[in-house]
């Protein structure tokens, strides 16, 4: 069998939404400057083109092959499709599909500036619709290839990411709704950083206040800083919330800034969490050997695709730690977490409003129920895409 | 002063060249696969024949509202430029002056862009930027950023591109470029563990010859571009070591941090490196784990000027030396010239590449002689595009 072509394809479509989709954002790095951390200038997520839709579009990559077998992966954006065709595809014509760690290790090798980042990213994207493809051909779930299934199914936590969080009273009506749905944990997003001072110190406080008198004692409940804060105030931050006792506090640096991480740690009894950021097994690596982080949290659609991510959590293990990827692909995520075990692997991240967006062109979305996520029954990493979903369909324009 | 637009030139003009332009490659890390291994010379433009090359590089130009313009480059149509084009909406409008700010928000905006191709881009962006100071201040740049500390600077050939097989041509090509005045030269190994005992012969092979044709007193620099590993690199220092190089360069993949402290621990020879490595952040990761004795961040790829003279700063805080690869570029002799001399001893002038990379300067280039650079006094980088060189242009969109 070999790989034939490469396709990248760009689909259009409308999500329904219940009023606006994007209510609130995170705390950015880029915060540290008043012009943008004003909400109304929020990086544009989606295009919310009536009170109650969504104008979509994402791009996937195809890999066909002489067999007729075909694997998808996606969605990613257009700088990382562009990769794909203009830097990427090229090696991966005529070449055998299965032969997943041959064609990640010259990829790696070939882009000697994409160790890191969208060249990254898009190596990810191939890796993983490699894994769809291997699947097909098999006609097995992918999990089943790589030694799964450790469990019927994964607890997920609910990742609330777009709504509101500064209205306190709309937090509590979330939070108990998606403890009503089944979710024992949520992880919650401080809208705050440093240059907010003591006014968006509070609010920050006050979330977590309002988390734990909602969701009662026994709920995990984490947080996420998203690298927009630094060391002072993760530390002051971590000590006016431990009471709260929160499961972990999630990328309280910027991710170069290994020390910084390393120095919270030390200072902290919450878990730290991190390095969705980062790249590859070498990249973790780093994480790992300065003792920065509690649980590791790659990204099985940027660290390097789910042949990485196998590596980087076996190497995770050796340093006893837990390793939940952060959430781009639940469709990909539930494979890996049903092969790895289970104190190692607690969770699977699932973000309620991104995997409305990720999964808007899936014929067959994953989605928990009760608060899990069971095994699926489709092959591959079930990528096909829903023709129904699809209200047009475009040549990708990469420039000229 | 705001920035009114950034545009990608595309231009295209044909050198002279004496037979075939790029001769023979460099060991590559693909070459662990015997496939890659057997591949020819990657090519940076196209051989019309036996005496045309063709060049087709694209130039950045930041444009603002008082006509004032910054070019840097070049880079090719991809990924870089790619990532160029994403940042001109987000930059329109703002101060092109304030440097630090720019950098700041580029960097803070791309959370997967710390390293790789968008840190070029950025890297691309700021240098454009300090182009555009220095002709908004009609003062080179040098002089912004506290130079010059010399009047010239020791320069050092890279002989990327020349044939390394056959060592009759090595021995002459070398002792035309002393000839030159150069009196350093850097070559490149063909070969990494994969080619076996012939292929270590020849590595050993190419830095003897060199050291019986330039005598003792020449530096001789060898580059293993990141396609060797530790066992392989410690066996060819003693190897080499009584030919005294003046330093081993990339000796293995970047992310191995550990495998160049080892290697380091274990030879006399210095050791070089990080030339794929981006920011103060990437490169305090070699300074900690002291795994190397110069670093070589690039100025069109690290972070630019503004990142790049952190990172300098940073090292002589370690004490070490810092060369910046294709130093002779336009921002790279603007930073060399404020150096001082014991940390940056040498200005990296790769020979083929410098040819490119000038071809369309209209001042021909930084002054060359007797194996000493001297950086442009011109405003800016000094670097303008010399029209007449254009056979065609176009802007690339995407």
């Amino acid at each position: 069998m070999k790989i034939e072509k490469v396709r990248l394809r760009h689909v259009f479509g409308t999500i329904e939404t219940d009023g606006t989709f994007w209510e609130e954002r995170l705390a950015m790095p880029l915060d540290v400057y008043p012009e943008f951390r004003d909400s109304s200038k929020r990086v544009k997520w989606s295009d919310q083109a009536t009170p109650n839709t969504l104008a979509h579009d994402a791009y996937f990559v195809q890999i066909e092959t002489d067999d007729g077998v075909v694997g998808i992966g996606g969605p990613i954006d257009k700088s990382v499709a562009f990769i794909i065709e203009n830097e990427l595809a090229h090696f991966l014509i005529g070449r055998d599909p299965l032969a997943t760690e041959f064609i990640w290790d010259i990829l790696h090798r070939a882009m000697v500036h994409g160790r890191q980042g969208n060249t990254m990213i898009a190596i990810s994207a191939i890796d993983n619709a490699l894994w769809d493809l291997k699947g097909r051909y098999l006609s097995v779930p992918v999990y089943t290839i790589i030694g799964g299934p450790t469990r019927s199914e994964v607890p997920a936590y609910a990742s609330m990411l777009g709504y509101d969080v500064l209205d306190m009273g709309r937090v509590a009506a979330r939070a108990k709704q998606h403890q009503e749905l089944g979710y024992t944990a949520q992880k919650w997003f401080f809208r705050h950083g440093p240059m907010s001072g003591a006014e968006g110190f509070k609010k920050n406080v006050e979330i977590v206040e309002t988390l734990r008198s909602t969701l009662g004692d026994d709920d995990d409940i984490m947080l996420d800083c998203w690298q927009s804060m630094d060391v002072d105030y993760v530390i002051k931050l971590a000590e006016a919330i431990e009471d709260l006792h929160p499961r972990w506090l999630e990328e309280c640096a910027m991710p170069d800034r290994i020390d910084s991480y390393r120095k919270i740690r030390e200072s902290t009894n919450i878990p730290l969490s991190g390095a969705e950021h980062h790249y590859t097994r070498w990249g973790m690596k780093e994480f790992i050997d300065a003792e920065a982080l509690d649980i590791l949290q790659p990204d099985i659609y940027w660290a390097g695709g789910l042949s990485e991510v196998l590596k980087i959590a076996a190497i995770a293990t050796t340093a006893d730690l837990i390793t939940i990827p952060h959430g781009h692909s639940t469709n990909a995520g539930i494979h890996f977490s049903v092969s790895q075990s289970p104190i190692h692997t607690p969770y699977q991240e699932y973000l309620i409003k991104w995997n409305t967006i990720h999964q808007h062109f899936l014929k067959t979305p994953v989605k928990p129920e009760n608060g899990s996520i069971k095994i699926p029954d489709t092959v591959g990493m079930g990528m096909d895409l829903d023709p129904d979903k699809i209200e047009r369909e475009e040549e990708p324009n990469f420039g000229s | 002063m705001k920035i009114t637009d950034i545009k990608l030139r595309q231009l295209t003009g044909t050198m002279d060249v004496d037979g075939p332009f790029m001769e023979e490659r460099l060991a590559m890390p693909l070459d662990v696969y015997r496939e890659f291994r057997e591949q020819g010379p990657p090519q940076a433009g196209n051989q019309l024949d036996d005496t045309h090359y063709r060049l087709s590089p694209v130039f950045i130009q930041i444009e603002t509202d008082e006509g004032v313009t910054g070019i840097s480059g070049p880079t090719m149509p991809g990924g870089t430029a790619f990532h160029v084009a994403q940042m001109k909406d987000f930059l329109i409008g703002r101060d092109p002056l304030a440097t630090e700010f720019l950098w700041d928000i580029m960097q803070r905006r791309s959370v997967h862009g710390r390293q790789g191709e968008p840190m070029m881009a950025i890297s691309l962006i700021d240098n454009a930027l300090w182009d555009l100071k220095g002709k908004w201040m009609k003062q080179p740049v040098h002089m912004l950023i506290g130079g010059p500390t010399r009047e010239s600077m020791p320069a050092y050939a890279s002989m990327l591109g020349h044939n390394v097989l056959d060592m009759g041509l090595v021995r002459e090509r070398a002792l035309e470029m002393q000839g030159r005045g150069f009196k350093a030269q850097k070559w490149f190994f063909r070969h990494g563990p994969m080619s076996g005992p012939a292929g270590f012969k020849k590595n050993v092979e190419l830095a003897e010859t060199l050291r019986q044709a330039l005598g003792d007193d020449d530096d001789i620099m060898l580059d293993c571009w990141q396609s060797m590993d530790v066992n392989y690199v410690v066996r060819l220092a003693a190897a080499i070591e009584d030919t005294h190089p003046r330093w081993l360069e990339e000796v293995a993949m970047p992310d191995r941090i550990d495998s160049y402290r080892k290697i380091r621990e274990s030879t006399n020879i210095p050791i070089s490196g990080a030339e794929h490595e981006y920011t103060r952040w990437g490169f305090k990761r070699f300074m900690d784990a002291e795994a190397l004795d110069i670093i070589q961040p690039d100025l069109n790829w690290a972070g630019g000027l503004s990142e790049v003279l952190k990172i300098s700063a940073l090292a002589t805080s370690y004490d070490l030396i810092t060369i910046c690869h294709q130093g002779v570029s336009p921002p790279g002799m603007a930073w060399s010239s404020a150096q001082s001399p014991i940390h940056t001893p040498y200005v990296e002038m790769l020979v083929k590449h410098a040819e490119m990379l000038y071809f369309f300067d209209a001042n021909e280039g930084p002054n060359f002689s007797n194996g000493e650079l001297t950086v442009s006094k011109n405003p800016g980088l000094g670097f303008d595009i010399d029209e007449s060189k254009v056979e065609s242009e176009r802007y690339i969109e995407y």
